[in-house]
């Protein structure tokens, strides 16, 4: 175990080397590229097509969206990453008996760290706007559920896109979906009263909803949320270690 | 009484093919057969015992690197049972699990704990590694600046300083560039003295003989033949050899046996046999070689195999009890009154280390012929008496 946290460290280390290797900008394009997606959300939401986020709470807009925005941004980072690591590193699972699951394990972690540098961001502004409370800590439990979901999703996409490579795009298209339908460009009471609950279906919302409600309700999630959140991680990471460990037998074979 | 390190018992390695990508697809939906198969091993049982050095030789394709893959653990079989005891490295594909960004430093922990070894664990080596590698200063840039030979010397030292109990060797017996070649050999033959376990896969049947201590041959991914290495090396090279007999015929001329790829420090540049093409009975056999030394300080010694044109080996013989040989110079070895009565021989020349381990250079020279003159049977007079 001890040697899995070794591992996923280097490779860790290993995958933001290479994120900035050799690019002039290096860290300021983590910066700048969603604050660009940002300010067009922004526009088009909040100017053009008029959304109102709580219809009985004030508060800006752009403050709803940046609550979760890079929340969210770290799972199809971290799905798609873990989608293409054991395709990207075959040299290494083909020549070097070594523990592959540290693979997706390590770069899920690095697209949460690469987005916190985000969520900071927001914090930041949210204090200077005088509006940050205690409550914000329990932004953290949910981070790391939403996490353990993450890795469980990168697990089972790694072992599966391996042997079918198509699903990685099949998955830019499912990922796409999941953001619409999510609750992180609109509040869920602008989804009319019958849909409403299909929103449930989709694994993020849950997540989603209890950002908003540590954030602007400054509440505890409520308790089926957190139910909610504790089976879909527990269940996502039981069946992505499955998986993986079903199919990582035949990686030197397909790779 | 003895250990076995590595057993297999029945191994299957069959490799799907698929025609097309998209058949793999269909056969996980429709659960439809879409592959054709190909067997690389068939029923393997190999056992080999704690402190053996296990050779493996066979043809191209006959399976040696999916059994050497299987035992590194980095292929899983199709069927059949496979046990190993102990850390296993292997020099397969040295340095594969290095990244360019990292430093030499990094990536020696790095490697370290590919192989489950903790940092602490390769704290302890790390002095080792660097001055074996001979890597100095560099060590702390990354590895996108090492030169090659470099990068193969810092491999090396890591695969050879985790301090494995077996130790898996494709070919590469020595590594590198030419000074470390000699410093690689010698090292896994010290490896071979502390009692460890090494299974060898080679297609220099020099080593083979040299280090190995029982050999399996591999065809079609079956065993041939197993047993002592001269008696399954001599079989291979009889069976090579009637084989590029046949293609011979076929093709136009046969190229030299072995050609070193690249320049060595000590090379042979000509060989001169007299008399020639044809040598008598009784004749003494001259045989010149003119040797090459780049460097002076390197000294080497010389050592000649007498074979019959399929492949026999009539005698081996080497300068061992000389002082090792400096510079560029000529060597004579003679055979004086040959006994040898008829077929045609030829004679294998290595220029080789004072182990007589890594080979600088092999040649083998034009054949010669020895008529047949007696109506006795057999090529050579050896002494003999009758008691009657």
């Amino acid at each position: 175990m001890s040697n899995l946290l070794n591992l996923v460290k280097y490779f860790l280390i290993k995958d933001i080397k290479s994120r900035y290797a050799g690019s002039g900008l290096g860290i300021f394009w983590t910066i700048i590229l969603p604050v660009f997606q940002i300010l067009l959300y922004w526009f088009v939401f909040s100017t053009v097509m008029r959304v109102r986020p709580y219809s009985n709470a004030q508060i800006p807009y752009v403050y709803f969206l940046l609550s979760t925005f890079f929340f969210w941004l770290s799972i199809p980072e971290g799905i798609l990453k873990s989608g293409t690591v054991i395709i990207e590193n075959s040299e290494l699972v083909k020549k070097v008996p070594f523990p592959t699951i540290a693979l997706p394990i390590s770069v899920t972690l690095s697209a949460y760290l690469h987005n916190m540098i985000g969520v900071v961001f927001f914090v930041l502004i949210y204090a200077v706007s005088g509006l940050s409370h205690l409550h914000l800590f329990l932004i953290i439990p949910v981070l790391v559920l939403q996490l353990l979901f993450s890795v469980g999703a990168g697990m089972f996409m790694a072992a599966i896109v391996s042997y079918v490579r198509d699903l990685q795009q099949v998955m830019g298209y499912v990922l796409q979906g999941m953001f619409f339908l999510s609750p992180v460009l609109y509040s869920l009471d602008a989804i009319p009263e019958r849909f409403r609950s299909l929103a449930y279906l989709n694994p993020v919302t849950i997540y989603i909803e209890s950002y908003h409600t540590i954030i602007f309700q400054k509440a505890f999630p409520g308790l089926w949320h957190v139910v909610g959140m504790v089976c879909i991680s527990a269940l996502f990471l039981f069946l992505g270690i499955k998986v993986f460990n079903r199919l990582n037998e035949g990686f030197a074979d397909i790779l | 009484m003895e250990i076995s390190v590595i057993t297999t018992k029945d191994l299957i390695k069959a490799y799907k093919l698929y025609a097309k990508p998209i058949d793999r697809l269909k056969e996980i939906l429709f659960r439809k057969q879409y592959h054709s198969e190909f067997v690389a091993l068939d029923r393997m049982n190999i056992e080999v015992k704690k402190g053996e050095t296990f050779g493996i030789i066979g043809e191209n394709g006959a399976g040696k690197s999916t059994l050497l893959k299987i035992i590194s653990r980095t292929l899983k079989q199709t069927e059949g049972e496979v046990h190993i005891q102990g850390r296993v490295s292997s020099l397969l594909e040295l340095g594969s699990g290095f990244h360019p960004e990292f430093t030499g430093m990094e990536n020696i922990y790095f490697y370290g704990s590919l192989l489950g070894i903790s940092p602490l664990e390769m704290k302890q080596k790390v002095e080792d590694i660097i001055s074996f590698a001979d890597i100095g200063e560099h060590i702390n840039y990354p590895l996108k600046t090492y030169s090659s030979g470099m990068y193969v010397r810092l491999a090396f030292s890591v695969a050879m300083a985790v301090d494995p109990d077996i130790l898996i060797v494709d070919e590469a017996l020595s590594v590198g560039d030419l000074y470390f070649q000699k410093k690689s050999a010698e090292k896994i033959l010290s490896f071979k003295e502390q009692g460890k376990t090494i299974v060898f896969c080679s297609h220099s049947m020099y080593y083979i003989n040299r280090l190995c201590d029982r050999v399996i041959w591999l065809k079609n991914g079956q065993i041939t033949m197993e047993g002592a290495p001269h008696a399954v090396t001599q079989a291979y090279e009889t069976y090579q050899l009637k084989k590029e007999a046949v293609n011979r015929s076929e093709t136009a001329e046969a190229t030299p046996a072995v050609e070193s790829a690249s320049p060595s420090l000590v090379l042979i540049r000509n060989i001169i046999v007299t008399p020639f093409p044809t040598v008598r009975c009784g004749d003494d056999l001259n045989i010149e070689m003119e040797i090459m030394a780049r460097d002076n300080a390197q000294s080497y010694q010389v050592a000649a195999i007498l074979k019959r044109i399929d492949g026999i080996d009539i005698i081996g013989i080497g300068t061992k009890e000389y002082e090792p040989l400096h510079g560029s110079r000529r060597v004579n070895l003679c055979f004086p009154s040959l006994q040898l009565k008829e077929g045609t021989f030829f004679v294998e020349l290595y220029a080789m280390d004072e182990q007589f381990v890594h080979i600088f250079d092999m040649k083998a020279s034009n054949p010669f012929t020895i008529p047949k003159e007696s109506v006795e049977l057999g090529f050579i007079n050896i002494p003999y008496r009758w008691t009657i």
